[in-house]
């Protein structure tokens, strides 16, 4: 990555509200046009490093780049990062309409025929007010905000969370691959990575306030494999193995790497044993120790 | 920031309107309830006043603690906050909606009082209220909300608000009406402008750094909590510091106490030595602390009253504890002094000297007219309203003082005055030619005296009794002076007589003045343009070695000191040199022209010009100043004796 431009540099991320701490130490880095998966359980920090690199949250250490910017409290990288909230809020008073051109207001880069043109795709009703929304319609009109200013970067924190299959479909078929096509850099969060897994080129796994474990999307895809093995001749949990499942004198074990399993195979360990591809929300099952 | 801002007054709209209706509404309403005599525009302003005192210092409340609290809020930040402008821009934009609203607010009670305060005109200190009335309400308005804000609580913020102005601006505006009624001890002219501005300057500040704490959730906040508790508590703390620091600026005030001043029997009774001797020292009062004493030039003092309040408090409540205390003190025949001392309209008379301290003698009310007289026979002379004029012979006999009745009218008194001039040998009569004065033997013709019935008071000097007659001549008047070795002779061209508007300097220089108006000038002030007469007050003078100087010109030390007419007083001569106190600003000495060589000595700070703020003793002055007691010779040098 390190011929590519940094579209997102965080460096040593830390923060703690009180006690508890939620960032400590994060790394993370996204280049130009990647589409980059954060996985990580709930209240692992996900959300809070996103609210640093859009500064909406000062750290308590460490550093964020975004767009050749750095965080200063001034609200401007806001202006250029895409985002995405799990909850999407806006004012219940305003039509659609209103909320798109208050929201126009603010960015200089902002494509008012775009934004006309996703709300029709999205079946949104610009005359609707806002407080009479559904949960769907408001994640859409969310989407609409975070993409059209054309951002170069995107956050998008749990984007499909409580949404319907329907609206999931188009806004991950559509809006995401469109973007992502577009060179533009996504970071996503998600519970359910198995629905966005198609688009990734890295997960990144959110552990213990840091970047756990981060592979390229194509390793999860082609290298990991589930094998079922007697519970005897299991091989030990460790790097790049994983435990997932008992079922009487079977064990399940999933295995990360090609490299991985030609040893575990050479050490005789998996004699008998029966391997298959890991399906994906599998794989990111195992990868969050589930 | 205009986006934001229109946001903010969208969002606070129906409350807004609904204060604003309230306001029209009450115009209707106060003309359907007024009283049959009561005029419907004085009905009208009522309800505005109503508006002014209480509805929008209230409103002001009620729209910033709305708005304070809901930008607190979780909703408002999930909305707001990922907008591209920072979040202290968010909280600023709710707070200049809010002003906005109240500007709205206020201009609708303006409009409908038809731009004009039901006022004909304001009092220096009704325009100081509403200056106060002003910033109280942007204050109110920018505290509200930024306290609602930090605890999340409308009403609690509101509440810790209003407390806080009312802290800042009470204190202020007792001070302000204090200093324009009475003395000013502190420079607040500097003071409320900079508390001002702390308050108006700190309320953003301390939000910027709330915004950092509770919306950047910055890092190690206990230093922004602690600053952005001083920037709150900073004009609280210097209004409070302000008050203590008049408080303690009044307890070092000094006035002069010896100020039942009698011209009609005056120092020019004294024999010259005894005349000298009763300059010496001076009656001073504290008026913030009681304490009134007699001290002398170097700095003796004997305690007269200690007062309730001996020592100067930080904190005396929202005004310096104020009183008042007058007394005079003159010489008995063996050089013993009395003081006639007053506080409350009851008082006491005092005998004794300043080494040896004084003792009440005697009890007395304040009767008008009560004076104290010194020379041969002291005593008291007072006025009963119904029945006359009565004496009391000092010192007082062991049943107390003696009231004998002196005269039931006015002119009776001035013939006891004569009298008493007779018995103390400080008077010449004329005798029944109209024109021969006559004094222990001695003659002098004085053609056209002005009054021959009446005893002609004289003066000691060193060579003996000299005594002033004014006379009529065909231009109008002139004074003679009678000298001891039989000369009489026409000094000045003007009416002048001991006891009216002649006066005897501690050193023994004689002097009278008369003020005429130099040309007048234009000068600018607040108010505008106003055409000033410029004094040139001309001296008359017979200097203690018998030189009689007449028409001695001042106008230059007026120009020089800026006083107006009757500030300047002739303290001592000389030689060639005379020495003037102008305004209880400045010590001037010049030559007998009035002009040469010149030189001035600025006096200690007085707190407001008062009778005998500065008193003459022979061998300098005594100055009761704002911070203590001076005194400064004739060659300038200054001396703080207490």
């Amino acid at each position: 990555m390190n011929d590519i431009e940094a579209v997102l540099t965080c460096k040593g991320l830390t923060k703690s509200f009180g006690s508890k701490k939620v960032l400590s130490g994060l790394d993370l880095e996204a280049a130009q046009g990647e589409v980059i998966g954060i996985l990580g359980r709930n209240g692992s920090g996900k959300s809070t490093l996103f609210k640093i690199i859009l500064d909406l949250l000062a750290p308590d250490a460490g550093s964020v780049c975004a767009l050749n910017r750095f965080p200063d409290g001034s609200g401007e990288l806001r202006g250029l990062i895409g985002y995405v909230p799990e909850k999407p809020a806006f004012h219940g008073f305003m039509t659609v309409e209103e909320t798109l051109n208050f929201r126009a207001s603010f960015f200089s880069r902002w494509d008012k025929a775009k934004a006309a043109q996703l709300a029709r795709t999205l079946e949104l009703d610009t005359k609707a007010k806002v407080a009479d929304l559904s949960k769907g319609n408001t994640a859409k009109l969310a989407w609409i905000c975070a993409s059209a200013f054309n951002p170069r970067l995107l956050l998008l924190d749990e984007p499909t969370s409580g949404l319907d299959y329907l609206v999931r479909d188009h806004i991950l078929n559509g809006l995401v691959s469109e973007l992502a096509d577009g060179g533009r850099t996504i970071v996503i969060s998600n519970h359910r990575m198995g629905e966005v897994g198609g688009l990734l080129d890295r997960v990144c796994v959110l552990k213990d306030g840091r970047i756990a474990t981060d592979h390229k999307a194509d390793f999860i895809k082609t290298e990991t494999f589930k094998v079922s093995v007697r519970a005897d001749s299991r091989p030990q949990e460790g790097a790049g193995v994983k435990v997932i499942g008992q079922a009487g004198s079977v064990s399940e074990v999933a295995v990360f790497g090609r490299e991985k399993l030609e040893e575990l195979k050479s050490s005789g360990k998996l004699d008998g044993a029966e391997i298959v591809p890991l399906e994906l929300d599998a794989a990111f099952k195992a990868l969050l120790g589930e | 920031m205009k986006n934001l801002i229109k946001l903010q007054l969208r969002k606070n709209f129906l409350s807004f309107a609904v204060i604003l209706g309230a306001i029209l509404a009450s115009v209707p309403l106060a003309l359907a309830v007024k009283s049959a005599g009561m005029a419907a525009r004085e009905a009208v302003n009522l309800a505005m006043l109503y508006w002014g005192i209480a509805g929008i210092p209230l409103t002001a409340l009620i729209l910033s603690g709305i708005a304070g609290a809901e930008a607190a809020k979780e909703q408002a930040r999930n909305i707001e906050q990922p907008l591209p402008v920072s979040q202290f821009s968010l909280l600023t934009s709710g707070a200049a909606a809010v002003l906005l609203q109240l500007a709205v607010l206020l201009l609708a009670v303006c409009a409908i009082l038809g731009f004009t305060i039901p006022l004909s005109s304001l009092t220096g200190i009704q325009e100081q209220v509403l200056r106060f009335y002003v910033f109280s309400l942007g204050y109110l308005a920018l505290l509200g909300f930024t306290l609602s804000y930090a605890f999340k609580n409308g009403i609690a913020g509101a509440a810790v608000a209003a407390a806080a102005v009312t802290a800042v601006v009470l204190p202020l505006m007792t001070m302000t009406v204090f200093q324009q009624a009475a003395f000013v001890l502190i420079p607040l002219w500097l003071i409320k402008p900079a508390i001002a501005a702390l308050a108006l300057a700190g309320v953003p500040a301390a939000l910027k750094l709330l915004s950092d704490i509770f919306d950047r959730k910055i890092p190690k906040p206990a230093a922004a909590i602690l600053a952005v508790f001083l920037l709150l508590a900073a004009p609280v703390l210097g209004s409070f510091s302000a008050l203590a620091w008049l408080n303690l600026a009044g307890g070092k005030v000094t006035l002069p106490a010896g100020n039942r001043f009698s011209a009609i029997f005056g120092a020019h009774i004294y024999p010259a030595a005894q005349r000298a001797e009763a300059a010496g020292t001076m009656l001073v009062q504290r008026p913030f602390t009681g304490e009134v004493f007699l001290i002398d030039s170097n700095g003796n003092r004997s305690v007269i009253d200690p007062g309730a309040n001996h020592k100067a408090r930080i904190f005396a409540g929202l005004l310096p504890d104020l009183s008042f205390a007058a007394a005079d003190s003159v010489a008995g025949p063996a050089g013993e002094r009395w003081i006639l001392y007053m506080r409350n309209n009851r008082g006491q008379v005092l005998n004794g000297s300043l080494k040896a301290g004084f003792t009440s003698r005697a009890t007395v009310n304040e009767t008008a007219g009560l004076t104290l007289v010194g020379g041969k026979e002291p005593c008291l002379v007072a006025y009963q309203g119904d029945t006359g004029y009565y004496s009391a012979a000092l010192p007082p006999g062991k049943d107390g003082l003696k009231w004998m009745k002196v005269s039931a009218e006015e002119s009776g008194i001035f013939n006891f005055w004569g009298r008493k001039y007779l018995r103390e040998g400080a008077a010449a009569v004329f005798r029944k030619d109209g024109k021969t004065l006559e004094y222990r033997g001695k003659r002098w013709t004085v053609p056209g005296a002005a009054a021959t019935q009446v005893p002609v008071p004289g003066v000691e000097l060193g060579d003996g009794m000299n005594f002033f007659v004014p006379a009529k001549t065909k231009d109008g008047y002139a004074t003679w002076l009678c000298r001891p070795d039989g000369r009489a002779e026409a000094v000045w061209p003007d009416y002048l007589r001991l006891s009216l508007n002649l006066f005897v300097a501690p050193d023994g220089t004689v002097w009278g003045k008369n003020a005429p108006h130099k040309a007048q000038s234009r000068r600018l002030s607040s108010s505008g343009y106003s055409i000033v007469e410029q004094p040139d007050p001309v001296f008359y003078i017979l200097t203690r070695d018998g030189k009689v100087l007449s028409k001695v010109k001042t106008g230059r030390i007026v120009d020089n000191a800026g006083v107006t007419d009757g500030d300047i007083d002739l303290v001592h001569s000389d030689g060639n040199s005379l020495w003037f106190v102008s305004g209880a600003r400045y010590l001037v000495k010049t030559g007998f022209d009035g002009a040469a060589d010149m030189k001035v000595w600025r006096l200690p700070e007085v707190i407001k010009e008062r009778v005998r703020q500065v008193s003459a003793a022979a061998d300098g002055i005594f100055i009761a100043a704002a911070d203590g007691v001076y005194f400064m010779d004739w060659d300038g040098k200054k001396n703080k004796i207490y």
